[in-house]
This record gives C-alpha cells, sequence and structure tokens, in this order.
C-alpha cells in the first residue's frame, strides 16, 4: 500500500487524464444531484413547510391543489374521524407581481396552522414571504401586488416554502380567497371552502389507518395524503426523480468503466514489476490493495476537484436555477464514486492473481 | 501501380489494428462499453429533450394558430396567462390581422372508460390538459390523423398516443366532477400540453366543466388570443404590430411560444449542459485509453519505425481502431436505447437513427481529437534511431 501511495506522490502526472475524465463525471453527478435536489425542494417546500401529517383534498383533484375544493361539510366530517387533530385549512393560487420592474411568479398561500418554519397566519392583507422574494427586492414593510389584486403587505421572511419552483406569500384564508377572487376568479372560492384539508394525528394513532379513515368517512369524496405521499404528489417531482436517478446511475457506471480501464491497463504496465514484489514476498492481496487504494485516491481528488468547481454554484446560484447542493447528496456522490472506483478496480484483480513471479524474473510475463 | 501499392499499405494498416484488437479484445471491449455508455446518455437525453419538449408543449404547435396573444405578466407561460375579454376587438383590429379567436387552457381530471374498470382507484382518474376554442375558428389543430372536427359540444378531438389509456375515436371521455360526457371525434399527434393528453373542445363545454368543478368561480377567461395573419404579412410583423398596439400583451409567433415557453427554456439549457460535459467525458476517455496503449508499446513502434513502418501507417492503423470502437460503442449504445425505449416511450425516448448517426459522428470527431491531442502526438515523435539502445520490444 505504501508503493502504491508513494507512486501517487512521486508520478502524479501518470494519474492526470484519469483523474480529470473522473472529476468531470464527479462534476456531472453532483450537478445533476445538485440540480435534482433543487428542484424538490424548489417544488414541494409549501407542502413541507406546514410540517403536518397528512393532506386531504378531494379525489377528483388527483392530487392537485389547485383542483381540488373541499367544503365545510367534508371538513366536518374529516374532524369527527378518530385520531385526526388539528384540522385546518390551506390554499394555493399562482399569480405574478411586478417586483424592483420585473415581472415575477408569485403565489399566495392560504394557511391556518403555523409550524416552525411558518409563524402563525398574520393579519388579513399581510403576508410572510418567501426569502427567494428578498433577494428579488422585496423588504418588510414593503408590499408585493399580483395583478389588480390589493397589495399584501410584508412582515416577515420564511425559507424553503416554494412550490413548482414558485416564491409564495403566506396570507390567512381570507387574504387568500380575497386575492384569487382578484387575480384568478375562474378559481374564485365561496367562504369556508378551501383547497385541502392539514391534520394531525393523535397520539396512539397511525397514519396509514387515519388517512383510510378519513377517506371512508367521506364516502370516498376525498384523497388522503401522508406528508410523504403529498411530497411525492407534487407534479412533476416523482418522474424528475427517476428520470434523475436513471442518469446518475448510468452515469456511476461509465466512472466504474473509466476507473476499471485506467487500472486495468496500470496493472498491464506493472506485470514485471508485480511479477518481482511477488518473488521478494509480496501476496497477491497487498498488491491488489494498492491498486485499490490507488483508484480510492484518485476518485477522491477527482471528486474533491468536481466539488470545488461546482460548490460556487451551489452557495450563490442564480436565482433561476434551481440548485441545492445538501451535505446528503454530497455523500451519496462520494460514495457512489468510491463504490464505482472499487468495482474499476476489481477488474484488475484477475490479472494481479494470475502473475506468475516465476516468468516475471526470466523476463517473460 | 501507386493503385496497388496504396491498397496493399491500407490492408497491411487495416490488418495491423485488427491483429491487435483481437489479441487485447478485453480491453478494447472495456473502452467500447465505455464509449458505448456516453453514447447511450448523450442519446438518451436527447431523445429525452424532445420527447420532453414535445410533452411539455406539443399542442401548441399542434394548433392552427400562427400567433398567440398571452398576457405580458405570464412571461410566456400559456397556463399562467389570462386576457382580458376587452383587448379581444382591439386586438382583433390590428392592421394584417385575418381572423382571430380565443383560447382557454386549463387542468381537467378526466376518466375514460378504459380507466374507470380500472383495478386500481388511483388509476381510475386521468389528468388531462383541456383546451377551449370556437368551434370552427381559429385554435383547432391544424391536422387530424382520424376523424372529424368537432362541430357540436359534446365532441372533442384527442392525441393518438394514449390509447392505452381509453382516449380512442368513438370512446367517451367523462370531465370530473360534473359527469360531462363527451365524445372524441377526431384525433391528431403529439397533442400533449404540460405532460398531459390535450383535448379540444368547444369554448362553451369548458365553462361548463370549470362551473361543475368550482360553482363559486367567476365565467372562464381566456388565457391567450388566437391569430391568424392575413395575406402578405408574416407572423413576425403581425406579432411586432400586435405588441406595438396593445399594451400588456405579450404576442408570440406559434414556433417562439413553443420554443420558449419557460419551462422548455429551463429544460434546454440543463440538458445541454450535461450532453456537453458527457462530451467532454468522450474526448478525455479516448484520449486517455489510446494515450496509454501507445505509451505501453513505444518500444515495438520503434521497432516497426526503424523497420521502415512510416509514422502514418502507424497513425493510420490508430484511426482505425478509433472508428472501430466508436462505431462498436454506437452500436452498443443504439441497442440500450433500443430497450430503454420500450417502458419510457410515453414520454417520448425512442431510437430515432438519424439522431444516433449524427451522435456518432460527434463522439467520432471528439475520440479522434482526444486521440490526436495524445497518442498520434507520441506516435509521431517516436524516433525509429531510438530501437538501436533498446533491449527488446516489449509488447
Amino acid at each position: 500500500m505504501r508503493i502504491a501511495l508513494r507512486e501517487l506522490r512521486r508520478r502524479p502526472g501518470r494519474f492526470g487524464v484519469a483523474t480529470a475524465a473522473l472529476a468531470v463525471l464527479a462534476l456531472l453527478l453532483l450537478f445533476l444531484g445538485g440540480l435534482l435536489d433543487g428542484l424538490t425542494a424548489g417544488s414541494t417546500g409549501a407542502v413541507r413547510a406546514q410540517e403536518r401529517d397528512g393532506f386531504v383534498l378531494s379525489t377528483s383533484a388527483r392530487d392537485s391543489f389547485f383542483r381540488s375544493r373541499v367544503t365545510p361539510e367534508v371538513r366536518a366530517r374529516v374532524e369527527a374521524v378518530p385520531g385526526v387533530s388539528q384540522v385546518s385549512g390551506f390554499g394555493l393560487t399562482f399569480g405574478s407581481a411586478k417586483i424592483d420592474g420585473t415581472d415575477t411568479d408569485v403565489g399566495v398561500a392560504g394557511y391556518e396552522t403555523g409550524s416552525s418554519v411558518l409563524p402563525s397566519p398574520p393579519a388579513p392583507g399581510e403576508a410572510y414571504a418567501d426569502e427567494r422574494l428578498e433577494q428579488a427586492g422585496v423588504k418588510v414593510g414593503g408590499s408585493v401586488q399580483l395583478g389588480p389584486a390589493t397589495p399584501i403587505k410584508i412582515v416577515g421572511f420564511v425559507k424553503d416554502t416554494r412550490y413548482l419552483q414558485n416564491s409564495l406569500l403566506w396570507v390567512n384564508l381570507d387574504t387568500w380567497r380575497s386575492t384569487t377572487r382578484q387575480i384568478r376568479p375562474e378559481s374564485t372560492v365561496g367562504d369556508e371552502i378551501v383547497q385541502a384539508l392539514t391534520f394531525d394525528v393523535a397520539r396512539g394513532s397511525n397514519i396509514t389507518n387515519v388517512t383510510a379513515a378519513i377517506d371512508a368517512a367521506t364516502g370516498g369524496a376525498t384523497s388522503t395524503l401522508s406528508s410523504d405521499d403529498a411530497v411525492n404528489a407534487t407534479p412533476g417531482v416523482a418522474s424528475q426523480n427517476s428520470v434523475f436517478t436513471l442518469i446518475i446511475v448510468t452515469t456511476l457506471l461509465v466512472a466504474a468503466l473509466v476507473v476499471s480501464l485506467f487500472f486495468a491497463f496500470l496493472t498491464l504496465e506493472r506485470v514485471p514489476i508485480y511479477g518481482v514484489l511477488k518473488a521478494i514476498g509480496s501476496s497477491s492481496r497487498q498488491l491488489f490493495l494498492g491498486v485499490l487504494v490507488q483508484s480510492m485516491v484518485v476518485s477522491i481528488i477527482a471528486f474533491a476537484i468536481g466539488l470545488a468547481v461546482v460548490a460556487p454554484l451551489a452557495i450563490s446560484a442564480p436565482s433561476g436555477l434551481p440548485f441545492a447542493l445538501s451535505a446528503n447528496r454530497i455523500f451519496i456522490t462520494i460514495g457512489g464514486l468510491g463504490s464505482a472506483a472499487i468495482l474499476g478496480g476489481l477488474v484488475s484483480l484477475r490479472r494481479v492473481i494470475k502473475i506468475d513471479p516465476a516468468a516475471a524474473i526470466g523476463g517473460g510475463t | 501501380m501507386t493503385t496497388d501499392s496504396t491498397s496493399g499499405r491500407s490492408a497491411e494498416t487495416l490488418f495491423l489494428a485488427l491483429k491487435e484488437m483481437r489479441r487485447a479484445r478485453t480491453r478494447f471491449a472495456l473502452l467500447s462499453a465505455a464509449v458505448g455508455l456516453l453514447v447511450f446518455l448523450i442519446l438518451f437525453q436527447q431523445s429525452l429533450l424532445d420527447g420532453l419538449v414535445t410533452q411539455f408543449i406539443g399542442a401548441i404547435r399542434a394548433q392552427d394558430a400562427q400567433v398567440l396573444v398571452l398576457s405580458r405578466d405570464a412571461k410566456g407561460d400559456l397556463e399562467g396567462s389570462r386576457v382580458s375579454l376587452d383587448d379581444l376587438a382591439t386586438v382583433g383590429a390590428v392592421d394584417g390581422v385575418s381572423d382571430f379567436g380565443r383560447l382557454n387552457v386549463g387542468g381537467y381530471t378526466i376518466s375514460t372508460d378504459t380507466s374507470r374498470a380500472d383495478a386500481d382507484p388511483k388509476l381510475r382518474l386521468l389528468d388531462a390538459s383541456v383546451w377551449g376554442y370556437d368551434l370552427g375558428g381559429l385554435g383547432g389543430p391544424k391536422t387530424l390523423v382520424d376523424g372529424v372536427r368537432p362541430t357540436q359540444p359534446n365532441e372533442i378531438l384527442a392525441p393518438t398516443d394514449f390509447e392505452d389509456k381509453g382516449l380512442r375515436l368513438g370512446s367517451t371521455v367523462r370531465i370530473e366532477p360534473g359527469d360531462i360526457e363527451l365524445t372524441i371525434v377526431g384525433r391528431t399527434k403529439d397533442l400533449v400540453y404540460g405532460v398531459r393528453p390535450a383535448l379540444f373542445m368547444s369554448w362553451e363545454t369548458v365553462a361548463r366543466a370549470a362551473a361543475a368543478r368550482n360553482p363559486d368561480a367567476a365565467e372562464i377567461a381566456p388565457t391567450a388570443f388566437v391569430l391568424q395573419p392575413g395575406p402578405g404579412v408574416s407572423p413576425k410583423t403581425l406579432v411586432e404590430r400586435v405588441n406595438a398596439a396593445v399594451p400588456n400583451v405579450q404576442a408570440l409567433t406559434r414556433g417562439d411560444a413553443a420554443d420558449n415557453a419557460p419551462v422548455v427554456a429551463s429544460v434546454s439549457t440543463t440538458f445541454s449542459t450535461i450532453i456537453n460535459l458527457l462530451r467532454f467525458v468522450v474526448l478525455l476517455t479516448c484520449g486517455l485509453f489510446f494515450l496509454i496503449l501507445t505509451a505501453q508499446k513505444t518500444s515495438t513502434l520503434t521497432v516497426l519505425r526503424a523497420m521502415g513502418a512510416k509514422s502514418s501507417t502507424l497513425v493510420e492503423a490508430l484511426l482505425i481502431q478509433v472508428v472501430m470502437v466508436v462505431v462498436a460503442g454506437s452500436v452498443l449504445a443504439c441497442m440500450l436505447q433500443a430497450l430503454v425505449s420500450i417502458p419510457l416511450k410515453s414520454v417520448g425516448v425512442t431510437l430515432d437513427f438519424a439522431s444516433a448517426l449524427a451522435t456518432t459522428g460527434v463522439v467520432l470527431v471528439l475520440a479522434l481529437v482526444g486521440t490526436a491531442l495524445g497518442a498520434i502526438r507520441r506516435i509521431v515523435k517516436i524516433d525509429p534511431v531510438a530501437a538501436t539502445g533498446l533491449q527488446g520490444a516489449s509488447s
């Protein structure tokens, strides 16, 4: 293993091209992962920020808030289901506002119950705005006007609360209804009507049983989702995940092939040296460990280069680019690349084992 | 005589290249597999991009109006647009407009005879993009694959690509809630929008569906106006005239409305970045492989040079190997692409031979550049005199 590390130190140029190819792949993996995380975060923030155990939508809405409509009668039935606690209303409307002279996509979210992310609903005509709007130029005390609607006064900012990449203004339900009436008359809802209900599960009950009980209590008029299911039901999230995962896995396969290709050649080149090393007592295991160590070191350096290139993007991603690099994603990527390096290194195993020290000393291989 | 010697040299070069590939099957197979996977990734993402773009905006391209007028604050997003009916007459009066109409686009839930029979309750309902226009006027599809255009409020046009979901000619579609039953009388290709089948129907039917879904809502408003330029007026000219004449609207040609839709622009940029990075990996991988290969056989090549082999012969042998590796990789990539297109056909992933050929060409050029930067330079630099100092040629 010492020899392997010494070779890396003394002849780094020899590993340069493989490191460069892997660095591009690492960059690609981090970029894809960050993009996927950014897209998912920007699409689902509004659901996660409420920190509720479940969401109730009308069945015909196909899990879309915009197509859902829950009446007070349905709400009363949901509230009466054993195991359901603290039922609240929720509604969402998308529009556009001129911020600093630029048309910006902004949504209005009406809610009834606060969380660790969302303070309790503000007074009528006021809103907590997503922090992205602060970057766009909105200030506390200022106001945002969606189309012809009455301007909404901003009283604070909240983090990670976007939905389908739209920054939201979090308002109370009455303000949401009145704003919707003004900017989307065709989506107007009557008093007491909401698009969805949110709820918590009482201690001792479980979410699977409660969701089934709610749908049974409403006679199939509702489709109740756990919080995780509601996140996954967000339009585009599931297909985004499967497409990006397929690309990431294939990229990891390519990385494994690049490593295997490179170390297969390197092993070929070293056959005489390995023969000599075996003749003086080195085992196949030791020699193979050396190959693995080199492949791991090359992968780690390549990963570090990829991370160094991607990191500035993660720190100051342009507001139009949905990019978020989480620690989790970094660990997944380095784990994937490390596994690819080990897999790639394994290709050299057979050749290392087959080396005959006697033949090597005799000058042939 | 010259032709004979040239063809003899070519055969010799080909023999040299093939012999080496046969002897080192594993390493060339590995490289072909790596190139194959890279080409597959590029092909897959290109077709995914083309497929996604069609899935996002296919219906915009399929409708017959050459100019669409959206609200300016919608920034090109059709579903996010809402124009005032008060502006319709003003837009229609712009010089060069030969015909105009209104369009309402929105997401709805539908069911078909097939979906309602599904054992899984979650699959009994489907998402659809509903397009309401004035029957007989602008805003309907340009062409039909089968059937006729709707003339009654209970008749609709559907895409051809969703037969498995029950969207067949003559079958019934129900808009949920409200039990509004409609019959498919005509179908056309790529009638999709927002990754949902687009159903074209009368304005009045959409108004009924909207009221059934939300009785509190006001009457539906147009999401866009649709215009047709008169003789001698190009769509671009009409766009300029409308944008100059009517405030708070954004007129777009059909092509621009499709290609510059916000989701299309961001998806195209992302995929292009990924594809370019992959191309760079092709260049590095091929360059790396052939450089190492050349480095390993430098002594053999030096002896060959000392025996009279020209640099050009050795370089040609190398280039033949590059071509063969890329071709083998591309064949593998096409097979993989054909395989994944079976389950992913619904999102537009297909094996397009023209695109595969173009990608193979680009990859070949990149592989040749990668090889030229490393291996070829090394071969050209070989000094035959150095052979006298060699202790023996190793393979």
